[in-house]
């Protein structure tokens, strides 16, 4: 038993003798200064007529942290982001940028848990939808009023994105960034072959989707189970309801006691079940209605700015961009679209908010025109500031397109501005299920008017 | 040599003292070997069990908005949420087919290789590569067979069975049975390797005796090897239980995201999306309660169904 205990001791001295130094090395000791403080100025050593020049001072390393999902592969936006990037880096080389990539759906989870423990970025790349309306709110961004007036950026922006991403007490939430449009893309060549022409008034869409079918193409493909089909759905129900009412529906709900919805909806049923989306659309995603639509196998879609880039160089010159057709009685004078600038803003979170030298630096280097039309001529953007001169060689001919037709076409709204963001998912639910087969414009409107009770 | 163990070698007596201490000193060593583990299981399981069932009684919006105390409201909306309901619908189904076409297929498989037929080394790899690639890209390689130009509708088109074809993940009637199938696919080979591990300490002179008496290899599974392995006929089906129930949320979230409309929505996959995108984290634990309950009862009834009774 003396044995068994002193063999004991001995295997705990043992340990202990590897652990503990090397406890003390890793929480005693403290690095010892290699350098005297950079801005302590070193004192003269001889007085001298002519005294040597002082050195310049090395600046800190600063590293800001950026989160955004233009980094991901397939985005457009990915390379002219990088290379705006690096050539800040190169100009600044005492700040470091650490790029976080996530998708624009993770990136509130990503952003709140981080601000919970102090580690949020510096700078996000982020919509204004849903989660992000929010965090000016919870402060977990800035508002960034002053800094852009006091940095001279203020002016430099088109009114309409200033407004977009002010807040309803006056506060600019970020940057604004990426402007885009949405509009109705039309396959020519498959109107052709169909021997249809392209719709200027809903009626004259269906019967030119009757004529698509049998040619053998889908009519109008989207996206009916994720976020594509969900912004459809408002977008073409939008047709019908004139923009001021549309604002009021999305923030305070009332969907049952509107007429203008109930026609709406019936116009939508109508579509849906006279053959204008192809078979299955209640389960197809974004991603599919590209590939059908680029594959060339279907005639209309609803496509926004940010696919310019992806669409193949043999089909571009089939595809005419215009609005979506008009019901009778539709309030509206011209077809509608989607344009804008809430794709994308810079927002300054509290932690960014503590390195401003460093962040302004990199706000302004980011802003400045030759910049920006970067994003223009490599990824189709709309500019969100008022000049940015940019290389018409480089344009993209969808872009170009769609800046000939933008007085051809009228605005409204969408609800990413507007809806409350408690109800937010739920309300987008509902457009999906629109789609579904079978799916009464009754049961639709009842089911508006339920998601907005969880306001109460 | 000490006089305590001149004592025992030579039959004395232990004093009750000794006894006594030695229990103590096995106590204490005990608790101090399995105290990490406890502190781990406690910090890690238990606790946050707890404020599971905590937080369901909680209104809370998002980890930034502050909580309310609402008792049990969340219990209330989710016994009257029509999505709820469309969630435990497509779950039963889930398990109702998934449980029954796995266990007893994977039995047979896992029997199979424990005969040791030729090439079952390789044979083991070949079923237990499911298990090892990982959930995203099972999903993908799924995507590539169920896509409208996948290979399934293709080996359709090639039988001239044009009329089947469809978008397999995006209509209403095959999006759920898809989804079943891949944890079926995966489940069958994973599940079949451990039943072969279990299988092996079956002693092959019981088999040998009952082909003696005249039993052939489907008398020799079912009468011989499936009541010796019944305990993990029960522990595996308690796993693929709670994998449907919790973990198959995963290929619903990378292939449909409970799409088209509520039609592959499962309890795992509504847990998910009521916490991370709408944000309800209140009444997301109150489906976790929910799914809790379940599991520990559907746990229960397995090992009530799948112990060995002793006469």
């Amino acid at each position: 038993m003396r044995k068994g205990r002193l063999l004991n001791t001995v295997v705990l001295l043992v340990i202990l003798a590897m652990v503990v130094p090397t406890l003390l090395a890793a929480c005693g000791a403290k690095p010892t200064p290699t350098a005297p403080s950079p801005y302590v100025a070193k004192p003269s050593p001889t007085p001298e007529p002519t005294k040597p020049p002082e050195p310049t001072p090395t600046p800190v390393t600063v590293v800001l942290k950026i989160m955004d999902n233009w980094g991901l592969q397939a985005d457009a936006k990915g390379p002219p982001l990088h290379s705006i990037f690096e050539d800040f880096m190169a100009a600044y080389p005492y700040i470091k940028i650490e790029e976080e990539v996530f998708t624009d759906v993770e990136i509130p989870t990503k952003v709140e848990t981080a601000f919970l423990a102090k580690e949020e970025p510096d700078l996000i790349f982020q919509n204004l939808y849903g989660p992000s309306l929010d965090w000016i709110k919870d402060g977990l961004t800035v508002d960034v009023t002053a800094l852009a007036k006091t940095w001279g950026l203020y002016d430099t922006f088109k009114p309409d994105a200033l407004l977009q991403w002010t807040d309803d007490q006056g506060r600019l939430q970020g940057f604004p960034l990426e402007g885009f449009t949405w509009p109705m893309w039309y396959n020519s060549a498959i109107f052709k072959a169909a021997g249809a022409e392209i719709p200027k008034t809903v009626d004259e869409l269906i019967a030119a989707s009757q004529k698509i079918k049998a040619a053998g193409f889908e009519p109008i493909v989207t996206g009916g189970s994720d976020w594509q089909g969900q912004w459809d759905f408002y977008y073409f129900l939008a047709a019908q309801i004139p923009n001021d009412e549309l604002k009021t529906l999305f923030k305070q709900g009332g969907w049952g006691q509107s007429p203008n919805v109930a026609n709406a909806v019936k116009m939508f049923v109508q579509m849906r079940d006279g053959g204008a989306f192809p078979k299955d659309v209640e389960g197809m995603q974004f991603d599919t209605m590209n590939q059908k639509f680029f594959e060339g196998k279907a005639a209309m879609m609803h496509g926004g700015s940010w696919s310019f880039s992806e669409v193949p160089e043999a089909l571009r010159k089939d595809i005419v961009l215009g609005g979506f057709p008009l019901p009778a009685g539709s309030p509206h004078q011209k077809p509608i679209w989607v344009a804008g600038y809430i794709g994308k803003a810079i927002w300054i979170t509290r932690n960014g908010s503590e390195k401003l030298d460093a962040v302004e630096k990199f706000v302004k280097f980011f802003f400045q025109s030759k910049m920006i039309a970067r994003f223009v001529e490599q990824a189709g953007m709309t500019s969100p500031l008022k000049d940015t001169p940019v290389d018409e060689t480089k344009l993209n001919e969808l872009f170009v397109q769609s800046i000939k037709i933008s007085n051809t076409v009228e605005n409204v709204e969408v609800p990413d501005l507007y809806v409350p963001t408690k109800i937010f998912e739920d309300f987008l639910k509902v457009a999906n299920e629109a789609f579904l087969p079978g799916v009464t414009a009754e049961k639709i409107i009842s089911s508006l008017d339920t998601v907005y009770k969880g306001l109460q | 040599m000490s006089l305590r163990v001149f004592r025992d070698l030579f039959g004395g007596a232990k004093s009750a003292n000794y006894h006594r201490r030695k229990r103590a000193r096995d106590r204490r060593t005990f608790l101090a070997l399995s105290a990490p583990g406890l502190i781990w299981y406690m910090l890690l399981m238990v606790w946050p069990l707890v404020y599971m069932f905590y937080i369901s009684l909680l209104r809370w919006d998002g980890m930034l908005k502050p909580k309310t105390f609402i008792g049990l409201a969340n219990f209330t909306r989710m016994f009257a949420d029509p999505h709820f309901e469309h969630a435990v619908v497509n779950t039963g189904i889930h398990l109702l087919i998934g449980i029954p076409a796995v266990m007893p297929v994977a039995f047979i498989l896992g029997f199979f290789l424990s005969r040791r037929p030729a090439g079952y080394r390789l044979l083991r790899v070949v079923f237990f590569i499911p298990a090892m690639a990982s959930v995203a890209a099972l999903a993908l390689m799924f995507v590539g067979i169920y896509l409208p130009d996948g290979i399934l509708n293709t080996i359709l088109r090639g039988m001239g069975l044009d009329e089947l074809t469809r978008a397999w993940l995006a209509n209403t009637k095959t999006a759920l049975p898809a989804i079943i199938a891949i944890d079926v696919w995966s489940g069958i080979g994973f599940y079949g390797v451990l039943f072969f591990a279990a299988l092996s300490n079956v002693s092959d002179e019981l088999y040998e005796a009952a082909m003696l008496d005249g039993a052939g290899l489907w008398t020799s599974m079912w009468r011989i090897a499936f009541p010796l392995s019944l305990d993990f006929f029960g522990l595996f089906t308690m796993l693929h239980f709670l994998w449907i129930l919790l973990g198959a949320a995963q290929n619903v979230l990378l292939l449909t995201k409970g799409g088209p409309g509520d039609h592959t929505l499962t309890l795992g996959y509504y847990l998910y999306d009521q916490a991370f995108l709408s944000r309800r984290l209140g009444y997301s634990q109150a489906l976790g309660v929910f799914v809790f309950v379940i599991g520990v009862l559907g746990m229960l009834i397995i090992r009530r169904l799948t112990t060995r009774k002793y006469e």
